[in-house]
C-alpha cells in the first residue's frame, strides 16, 4: 500500500514515554510516520490537542497513558479516558471514523505492547486511508440539524448518548 | 535574543548507523540565525562530553540548548546539571529523542532523516516558546503524626522522640494502650501484658518529644510528604487533664449506668469514667452521649463530688492544625461481631437466654481472664458457677467459606486459642478442654512447641467446615454438633477474626491511601515495602496493615519509624516542582470545574476574590487541571498549549 500515514502519539512521561523508550532499545521496528509528543501525563492532554493534530494533518491520533490504578498522578488517565469517551463522540459527528482516534494504556515496562499497537494502529489507519478533513464536509447532517435547531450541546448531552458499554465502561474502570 | 547551541551526539555511532548526520546538521544550520553554533560529539553524556559542553555554553554565553541525541528520560537530569553550572536555565534545554524514537526503530535511512528533521524542527519552534523556571525549595519537616496509641503507635512514637523529633500521637479513645493492654497475658512466654506495656505507655505521657491528643481524629490532610499540614479534632474531655487523677469520687455519684465497651459490655461503667484500673492518663472523661448535664439535663453531681475542680464543662470539641512531614497510620483492628458468626447456628436455642452467658467471643474471654476486667479474672458463669467444661472453636468467622471478604487467616488467633489452654488450667485444673477446628496456624519458631505442650491433655476435634458447627442449649450447658461429633460444655469461646475498622474508609479518603485487601490499608509493596503506602511520606503500623500479633506489629512498626527517621533530616531541604500548573486570576470564571479536578488537593477557591487558587508547594505539574479548564486560564508550565501545539504543527 502506498499511503503512509501520520499519526501523532501524546505519551505520558511516567509509563508509556518510557515503554516507547523501550521498544527503541529492544531495537523493533514501527513505520516513520509515527510521532511522539511528550506530556508529563495523559490527564494533560487537551481535546483541543486531538483536534488540532487532526487539522494539521495527522490521519490518526492517540493517546497513551499509565494503566488504570498505575497513574504516576494517581488519577489523570481517568480524566484522560472520560475526556476521550466524549471526545471519540464529537469526532464521530465531525465525521472523523472511530478508529483514527485511540486510547490505550502502556505500562512503561511494555515495550512489546507498545510496537503491538501502534502497528496496530498504523495498519487501520492505512486501511481508512487519508483523513479528509475540509470544514464542510466535516459536519454530518445530525450536526447540522443541531446547530440549525440551535440546541446546545452540553458535556451531559454529550454523556447521554454514550450507549451502555460505554458507560459501564467507564464505571468498571472508576 | 535567543543564543542557542545546537549539539549532536553520535552516542558511540549508535545514530549515526541509521541518520546521517552530515545531512540533519546541515539542515539544522539552515533553521535559523538564532541558532549560534552547531558542533557533534562522539558521546556528550561522557564526562568528557558534559565537559565539552560546558565550555562551549560558557564560551558562546548560550542562553538555550538543543541536544539531539537520547532519551530525556536517560540524560536530560545530566544535561540539565550541566546547563545549571554553566548558568544556563536548565528549562531552555530541548532533547530530541531521535536515538530511542528514530534511528532505533526505523527501517529505511532516508525515512529516518525525514523524521529526524521534523522532530529537531519541532523541538526548536518549541524550544523558542520555552520559559525559564526557577528551582523551588522549601525546608521539610521532620516531625510526624501517629494516627492510634496501640502497641503498633506507640513503638513507631517511642522510637522517633528518641530522635528528637516531635511526635502528635493522635487517640481516638480517652486512653492509650489499644488492643493489646486488653489481654491479660501473652503468648508464648505468657507475660503480663499491662506490665510489657505500662513502662512504655508511662513514656508517651511523659517523653517531652510526644505531644498526646486523646479521644482526637485527624479530620484532614493537605501537602505532601515533608510538608503535611494536618487537623486534628480533639473531643472535649469535660474534665481537666492536669488537675484529674482518676481518684474515682465523680463515677461514685454520678447517676448514670452504661455497658463499658472496654470490657466487651461484660460490666457497667458510669457516664464519667476511666475506662478500667491503671488506664493511661490516669484521667477521667464525660460520656458525652449519656452525660445527662451534657443532655441538658439538671445534674451537677460530679462537680460537685470533685475535690480538685478537674470538671470543665465549658471545655469545646476544637481544630487544632499541626505541621508534620510524616504521617504513621497505625490505627489497629477491631473486634468481629460474635452473632454474625453465630446466627445461622443457633436453632437449638429456643430464645436469646444462655447465648451470652455461656458463648464467649474471644474478645470477651480476654477481658474475663484480666484482673482488670468484669470478674477480676475468675472464669465464672452469670450464676457465680465455675465452669469445668471448655469448647473453643477456631476460625469462628474468619477463614469463612461463606463471606468473602472474611475468607482471610487472622493468623493470631490460634495460639491464642492454645494460651487459653493454659489460663484456664491454672484457674481450674480439672478443666475439660476441646479445639474444634479446621486447620491450625503454629508459623513462628515459638508455636509448635508452646501447641506440643498442651495438646496431649485437650480434645481436638477436626472439622470440615466451622460454618456447619450448631449449637443448642442442653440443660445449662451448650450442646455443639461439629461434623460427626457432638459435645457438651459449660463454656463456648469462639475465636472470632481481627478486622478492620469500619472508619477506614473515611479515614483513607482523607489520606488519600488505599484500602487494599479485606479493607486493611494497602501497602506500597508486600513484600519489600509493607510500611510504605503509595502516598510519600505516610507510613502504616501494626493491624492497620494486616492482622498481626503483638512481635510483629512492633516490628512493623519500628520499620514505618526508620523510614520517617531516614527520609526526613532535620535543616534538609527538599526541592519542589518546578513544574507547576499556574491560574490566570483575571480570565477564571470561577466554575471550580479544576477544584475536584486536582488530585493533590493544591487548588481551593478564594470566596473573596471569586476565583480559584493554585497551592505551588502542592502542585506537583501533572496537568490535568489545565486540560479541564473550560476557559482556559490556566497554564501548564514548561508544557503550555502553545509549546504543544507548535509540537504539534512542525511534527507533522
Amino acid at each position: 500500500m502506498d499511503f503512509k500515514p501520520k499519526i501523532v502519539i501524546f505519551v505520558c512521561n511516567w509509563c508509556s514515554y518510557a515503554a516507547a523508550d523501550g521498544a527503541g532499545m529492544k531495537r523493533a521496528k514501527y513505520p516513520a510516520g509515527i510521532k511522539l509528543i511528550r506530556v508529563m501525563c495523559s490527564g494533560r492532554v487537551d481535546p483541543q490537542f486531538i483536534l488540532q493534530a487532526f487539522h494539521q494533518g495527522a490521519d490518526g491520533v492517540m493517546i497513551m497513558g499509565c494503566h488504570p490504578g498505575d497513574c504516576h498522578y494517581k488519577e489523570g488517565n481517568y480524566k484522560a479516558l472520560r475526556r476521550a469517551k466524549l471526545l471519540q463522540k464529537i469526532l464521530d459527528q465531525l465525521g472523523v471514523e472511530g478508529d483514527r482516534f485511540k486510547l490505550e494504556w502502556v505500562s512503561a515496562s511494555e515495550a512489546d505492547r507498545f510496537i503491538k499497537v501502534v502497528n496496530e494502529m498504523y495498519e487501520n489507519v492505512q486501511k481508512l486511508g487519508p483523513l479528509d478533513y475540509k470544514a464542510d464536509t466535516l459536519f454530518s447532517s445530525e450536526v447540522a440539524e443541531t446547530v440549525e435547531q440551535g440546541s446546545e450541546t452540553t458535556p451531559e448531552s454529550v454523556t447521554e448518548t454514550l450507549d451502555n458499554n460505554e458507560t459501564e465502561e467507564i464505571e468498571q474502570i472508576l | 535574543m535567543a543564543q542557542i547551541g545546537a549539539f549532536l551526539c553520535n552516542c558511540g555511532e549508535n545514530i549515526t548507523k541509521t541518520v546521517d548526520y552530515e545531512k540533519l546538521k546541515e539542515y539544522v544550520s539552515s533553521l535559523s540565525d538564532s541558532i549560534k553554533l552547531i558542533d557533534t560529539h562522539k558521546l556528550l553524556c561522557s564526562a568528557d562530553g558534559q565537559k565539552f559542553l560546558g565550555d562551549k555554553i560558557k564560551e558562546n554565553k548560550l542562553s538555550h540548548l538543543l541536544i539531539v541525541g537520547c532519551s530525556p528520560k536517560q540524560h536530560e537530569v545530566t544535561f540539565q546539571k550541566v546547563a545549571r553550572e554553566s548558568d544556563l536555565n536548565p528549562y531552555l534545554i530541548a532533547m530530541v529523542n531521535i536515538r530511542e524514537q528514530c534511528a532505533y526503530v526505523t527501517e529505511d535511512p532516508a525515512e529516518a532523516l525525514e523524521k529526524a528533521k521534523k522532530m529537531v524542527k519541532a523541538s526548536f519552534e518549541r524550544l523558542l516558546l520555552q520559559e525559564p523556571l526557577r528551582k523551588n525549595e522549601i525546608v521539610t519537616n521532620p516531625d510526624a503524626v501517629v494516627i492510634g496509641a496501640g502497641v503498633a503507635g506507640i513503638e513507631a512514637a517511642l522510637l522517633l522522640a528518641h530522635k528528637n523529633r516531635k511526635v502528635f500521637l493522635v487517640e481516638k479513645n480517652p486512653n492509650i494502650g489499644g488492643m493489646v493492654t486488653r489481654q491479660e497475658e501473652l503468648y508464648p512466654n505468657l507475660e503480663c501484658a499491662t506490665c510489657m506495656m505500662e513502662p512504655k505507655m508511662d513514656e508517651i505521657i511523659h517523653n517531652d518529644n510526644i505531644q498526646l491528643f486523646t479521644l482526637s481524629q485527624v479530620k484532614e490532610v493537605k501537602g505532601f510528604a515533608g510538608n503535611f499540614e494536618v487537623t486534628i479534632q480533639k473531643n472535649a474531655r469535660y474534665v481537666s487533664e492536669t488537675a484529674c487523677f482518676g481518684c474515682a469520687l465523680c463515677f461514685e455519684v454520678c447517676p448514670v449506668t452504661v455497658p463499658n465497651e472496654y470490657n466487651e459490655n461484660l460490666n457497667t461503667r458510669k457516664a464519667v469514667y476511666v475506662p478500667y484500673q491503671g488506664a493511661l492518663p490516669f484521667v477521667a472523661a464525660v460520656d458525652k452521649e449519656h452525660c445527662l448535664k451534657l443532655k441538658g439535663q439538671e445534674c451537677n453531681k460530679c462537680v460537685e463530688a470533685c475535690t480538685l475542680g478537674a470538671m470543665e464543662f465549658t471545655q469545646k470539641d476544637e481544630e487544632i492544625k499541626i505541621n508534620a512531614g510524616a504521617i504513621i497510620v497505625a490505627t489497629g483492628h477491631t473486634s468481629f461481631d460474635k452473632m454474625k458468626f453465630l446466627e445461622s447456628k443457633l436453632s437449638g436455642f429456643k430464645d436469646e437466654s444462655g447465648i451470652n452467658e455461656r458463648i464467649y467471643s474471644n474478645f470477651e474471654f480476654e477481658r474475663l481472664i484480666a484482673q482488670t476486667g468484669p470478674t477480676s479474672g475468675e472464669i465464672k458463669l452469670d450464676d457465680g458457677s465455675v465452669p469445668q467444661s471448655f469448647a473453643i472453636i477456631h476460625c469462628a468467622g474468619g477463614r469463612s467459606s461463606k463471606e468473602k471478604e472474611n475468607e482471610l487467616c487472622s493468623s493470631v488467633c490460634c495460639m491464642a486459642a492454645f494460651k487459653y489452654n493454659k489460663m484456664i488450667r491454672s484457674k481450674i485444673e480439672t478443666a475439660k478442654i476441646h479445639h474444634i477446628y479446621k486447620e491450625f496456624t503454629l508459623n513462628t519458631k515459638y508455636d509448635m512447641k508452646f501447641f506440643n505442650s498442651i495438646s496431649k491433655e485437650t480434645g481436638l476435634i477436626r472439622v470440615d467446615d466451622t460454618e456447619k458447627i450448631e449449637f443448642s442449649k442442653k440443660g445449662k450447658q451448650v450442646k455443639i454438633k461439629a461434623g460427626s461429633e457432638t459435645i457438651q460444655a459449660d463454656m463456648v469461646i469462639l475465636m472470632l477474626p481481627l478486622v478492620p475498622p469500619s472508619t477506614n474508609k473515611e479515614l483513607a479518603e482523607i489520606l488519600e491511601i488505599s484500602e487494599g485487601e479485606y479493607k486493611f490499608f494497602k501497602e506500597e509493596h508486600v513484600r519489600i515495602n509493607p510500611s510504605g503506602t503509595e502516598i510519600k511520606g505516610i507510613y502504616l503500623a501494626g493491624t492497620a496493615q494486616s492482622p498481626k500479633d503483638v512481635a510483629e506489629s512492633t516490628s512493623h512498626a519500628a520499620s514505618a519509624a526508620a523510614k520517617v527517621l531516614s527520609v526526613l533530616q532535620p535543616g534538609e531541604k527538599m526541592e519542589l516542582e518546578s513544574i507547576t500548573a499556574v491560574i490566570n486570576e483575571d480570565l477564571c470564571g470561577a466554575c471550580k470545574v479544576c477544584n475536584s479536578l486536582c488530585p493533590y488537593k493544591a487548588i481551593s477557591f478564594d470566596k473573596e476574590k471569586q476565583v480559584s487558587v493554585i497551592e505551588e508547594v502542592l502542585c506537583v505539574g501533572c496537568g490535568t487541571c489545565v486540560a479541564g479548564c473550560p476557559s482556559g486560564c490556566i497554564t501548564a508550565k514548561h508544557f503550555k498549549d502553545d509549546q504543544i501545539l507548535t509540537e504539534i504543527r512542525e511534527v507533522l
